[in-house]
């Protein structure tokens, strides 16, 4: 029966991930802590395994299809690999309540992100330039994202993509597949690590990686027919309900 | 190169999921296997990455793109030494 509803939390963070274009992390984490009692490092080493597989399945597609920058990738992914295997290592020791407050934030950033998008004040008004530059302040985003990841099992992909599209000039869609390609090895950094502490559940993970694999297909389906940009909105004002959530429980005393 | 990493990701990301949807049946059916598929599963996932890093090396180097195999290099050096801390 939990297996069930594991996958269920899966298939929500899935659904809509693919349909508000953000990464499950701020979803699975808050739902495992606050609805299944799961500790907080133990809900974390689960996202990032989910992320390992979701962002392997969805870079497949784009490297296929050449959009993925695979040579920037790999000079990125140097410093998000290294910048997860800080964070992950931070977050053995750091105090679970200050983790709890950090993801807040992420949470009501990303619900800032979500609702600037839905305004089209986004970043895809990129100049489209294919020559890559801004290398530095890429590579400190990219440690930046790879800190984040690791500590709270997040991909990263929504601090990266900014820097990407306006800084280093990279074509919104070809950022989003090298940001894809990027994660699921900063993941891997990060997981492998809490592994390492005992805090990857296997048994945890397996059914939030089914239900997220099913809620992307069935939210790639939905994505033509439903005004999901109108749903943005909405869904911009939960991720402020979840962020706020977790910042009472820290304060109210919560786990 | 652009299909031999296509590959590597779909085989690992499916492998994976295959592994623990079989493991998620098994648990929702009562039966022993879960937790060895469950683990087989997340296994699989984990080894994805650094495939990934090295087939990317491999055919970087082959493209005489030696600056960003070396990248890919030393990326599946970091997440290697990661791996086995845990593994051992």
């Amino acid at each position: 029966m939990t297996a069930i509803l594991l996958a269920l939390v899966g298939v929500s963070a899935g659904l809509l991930g693919a349909l508000m274009g953000v990464g499950g992390g701020v979803i699975i984490v808050p739902a495992l802590t606050e609805l299944f009692g799961v500790p907080f490092r133990h809900a974390v080493g689960a996202s990032l395994v989910v992320i390992i597989m979701s962002s392997s399945a969805s870079s497949a597609t784009f490297v296929a299809r050449g959009t993925t920058d695979i040579r920037a990738g790999v000079l990125l992914g140097l410093a998000t690999i290294g910048g997860a295997l800080v964070g992950s290592a931070v977050a053995g020791v750091a105090p679970v309540k200050a983790l709890r407050i950090l993801f807040a934030a992420v949470t009501l950033y990303s619900a800032v992100m979500l609702w600037r998008r839905r305004h089209g004040a986004n970043e895809s008004s990129a100049a489209e330039s294919q020559e890559v530059r801004g290398w530095g302040p890429g590579l400190g985003a990219g440690g930046a994202a790879g800190v984040l990841s690791g500590l709270l099992g997040v991909g990263g992909g929504v601090f990266m993509m900014p820097v990407m599209t306006l800084v280093m000039r990279i074509p919104f869609k070809v950022a989003a597949a090298t940001s894809n390609f990027l994660i699921a090895a900063t993941a891997a950094a990060g997981a492998y690590v809490y592994w390492d502490r005992g805090e990857v559940d296997a048994l945890l993970a397996a059914p939030v990686v089914v239900g997220v694999f099913l809620g992307a297909r069935l939210g790639a389906t939905l994505l033509p027919r439903i005004p999901a940009q109108r749903l943005q909105g909405v869904f911009a004002g939960f991720l402020v309900f979840v962020g706020g959530r977790m910042i009472w429980s820290v304060f109210g005393g919560g786990r | 190169m652009n299909q031999a990493v296509a590959r590597v990701l779909s085989l690992g990301s499916l492998g994976g999921l295959a592994l623990c949807a079989a493991a998620t049946l098994a648990g929702a059916l009562g039966l022993g296997a879960d937790v060895w598929l469950a683990r087989a599963g997340v296994m699989v996932l984990f080894a994805t990455p650094p495939v990934l890093l090295a087939v990317t090396a491999v055919a970087l180097r082959r493209e005489g793109a030696r600056r960003h195999a070396l990248a890919a290099g030393a990326a599946l050096v970091a997440l290697l030494s990661a791996a086995l801390r845990a593994a051992f």
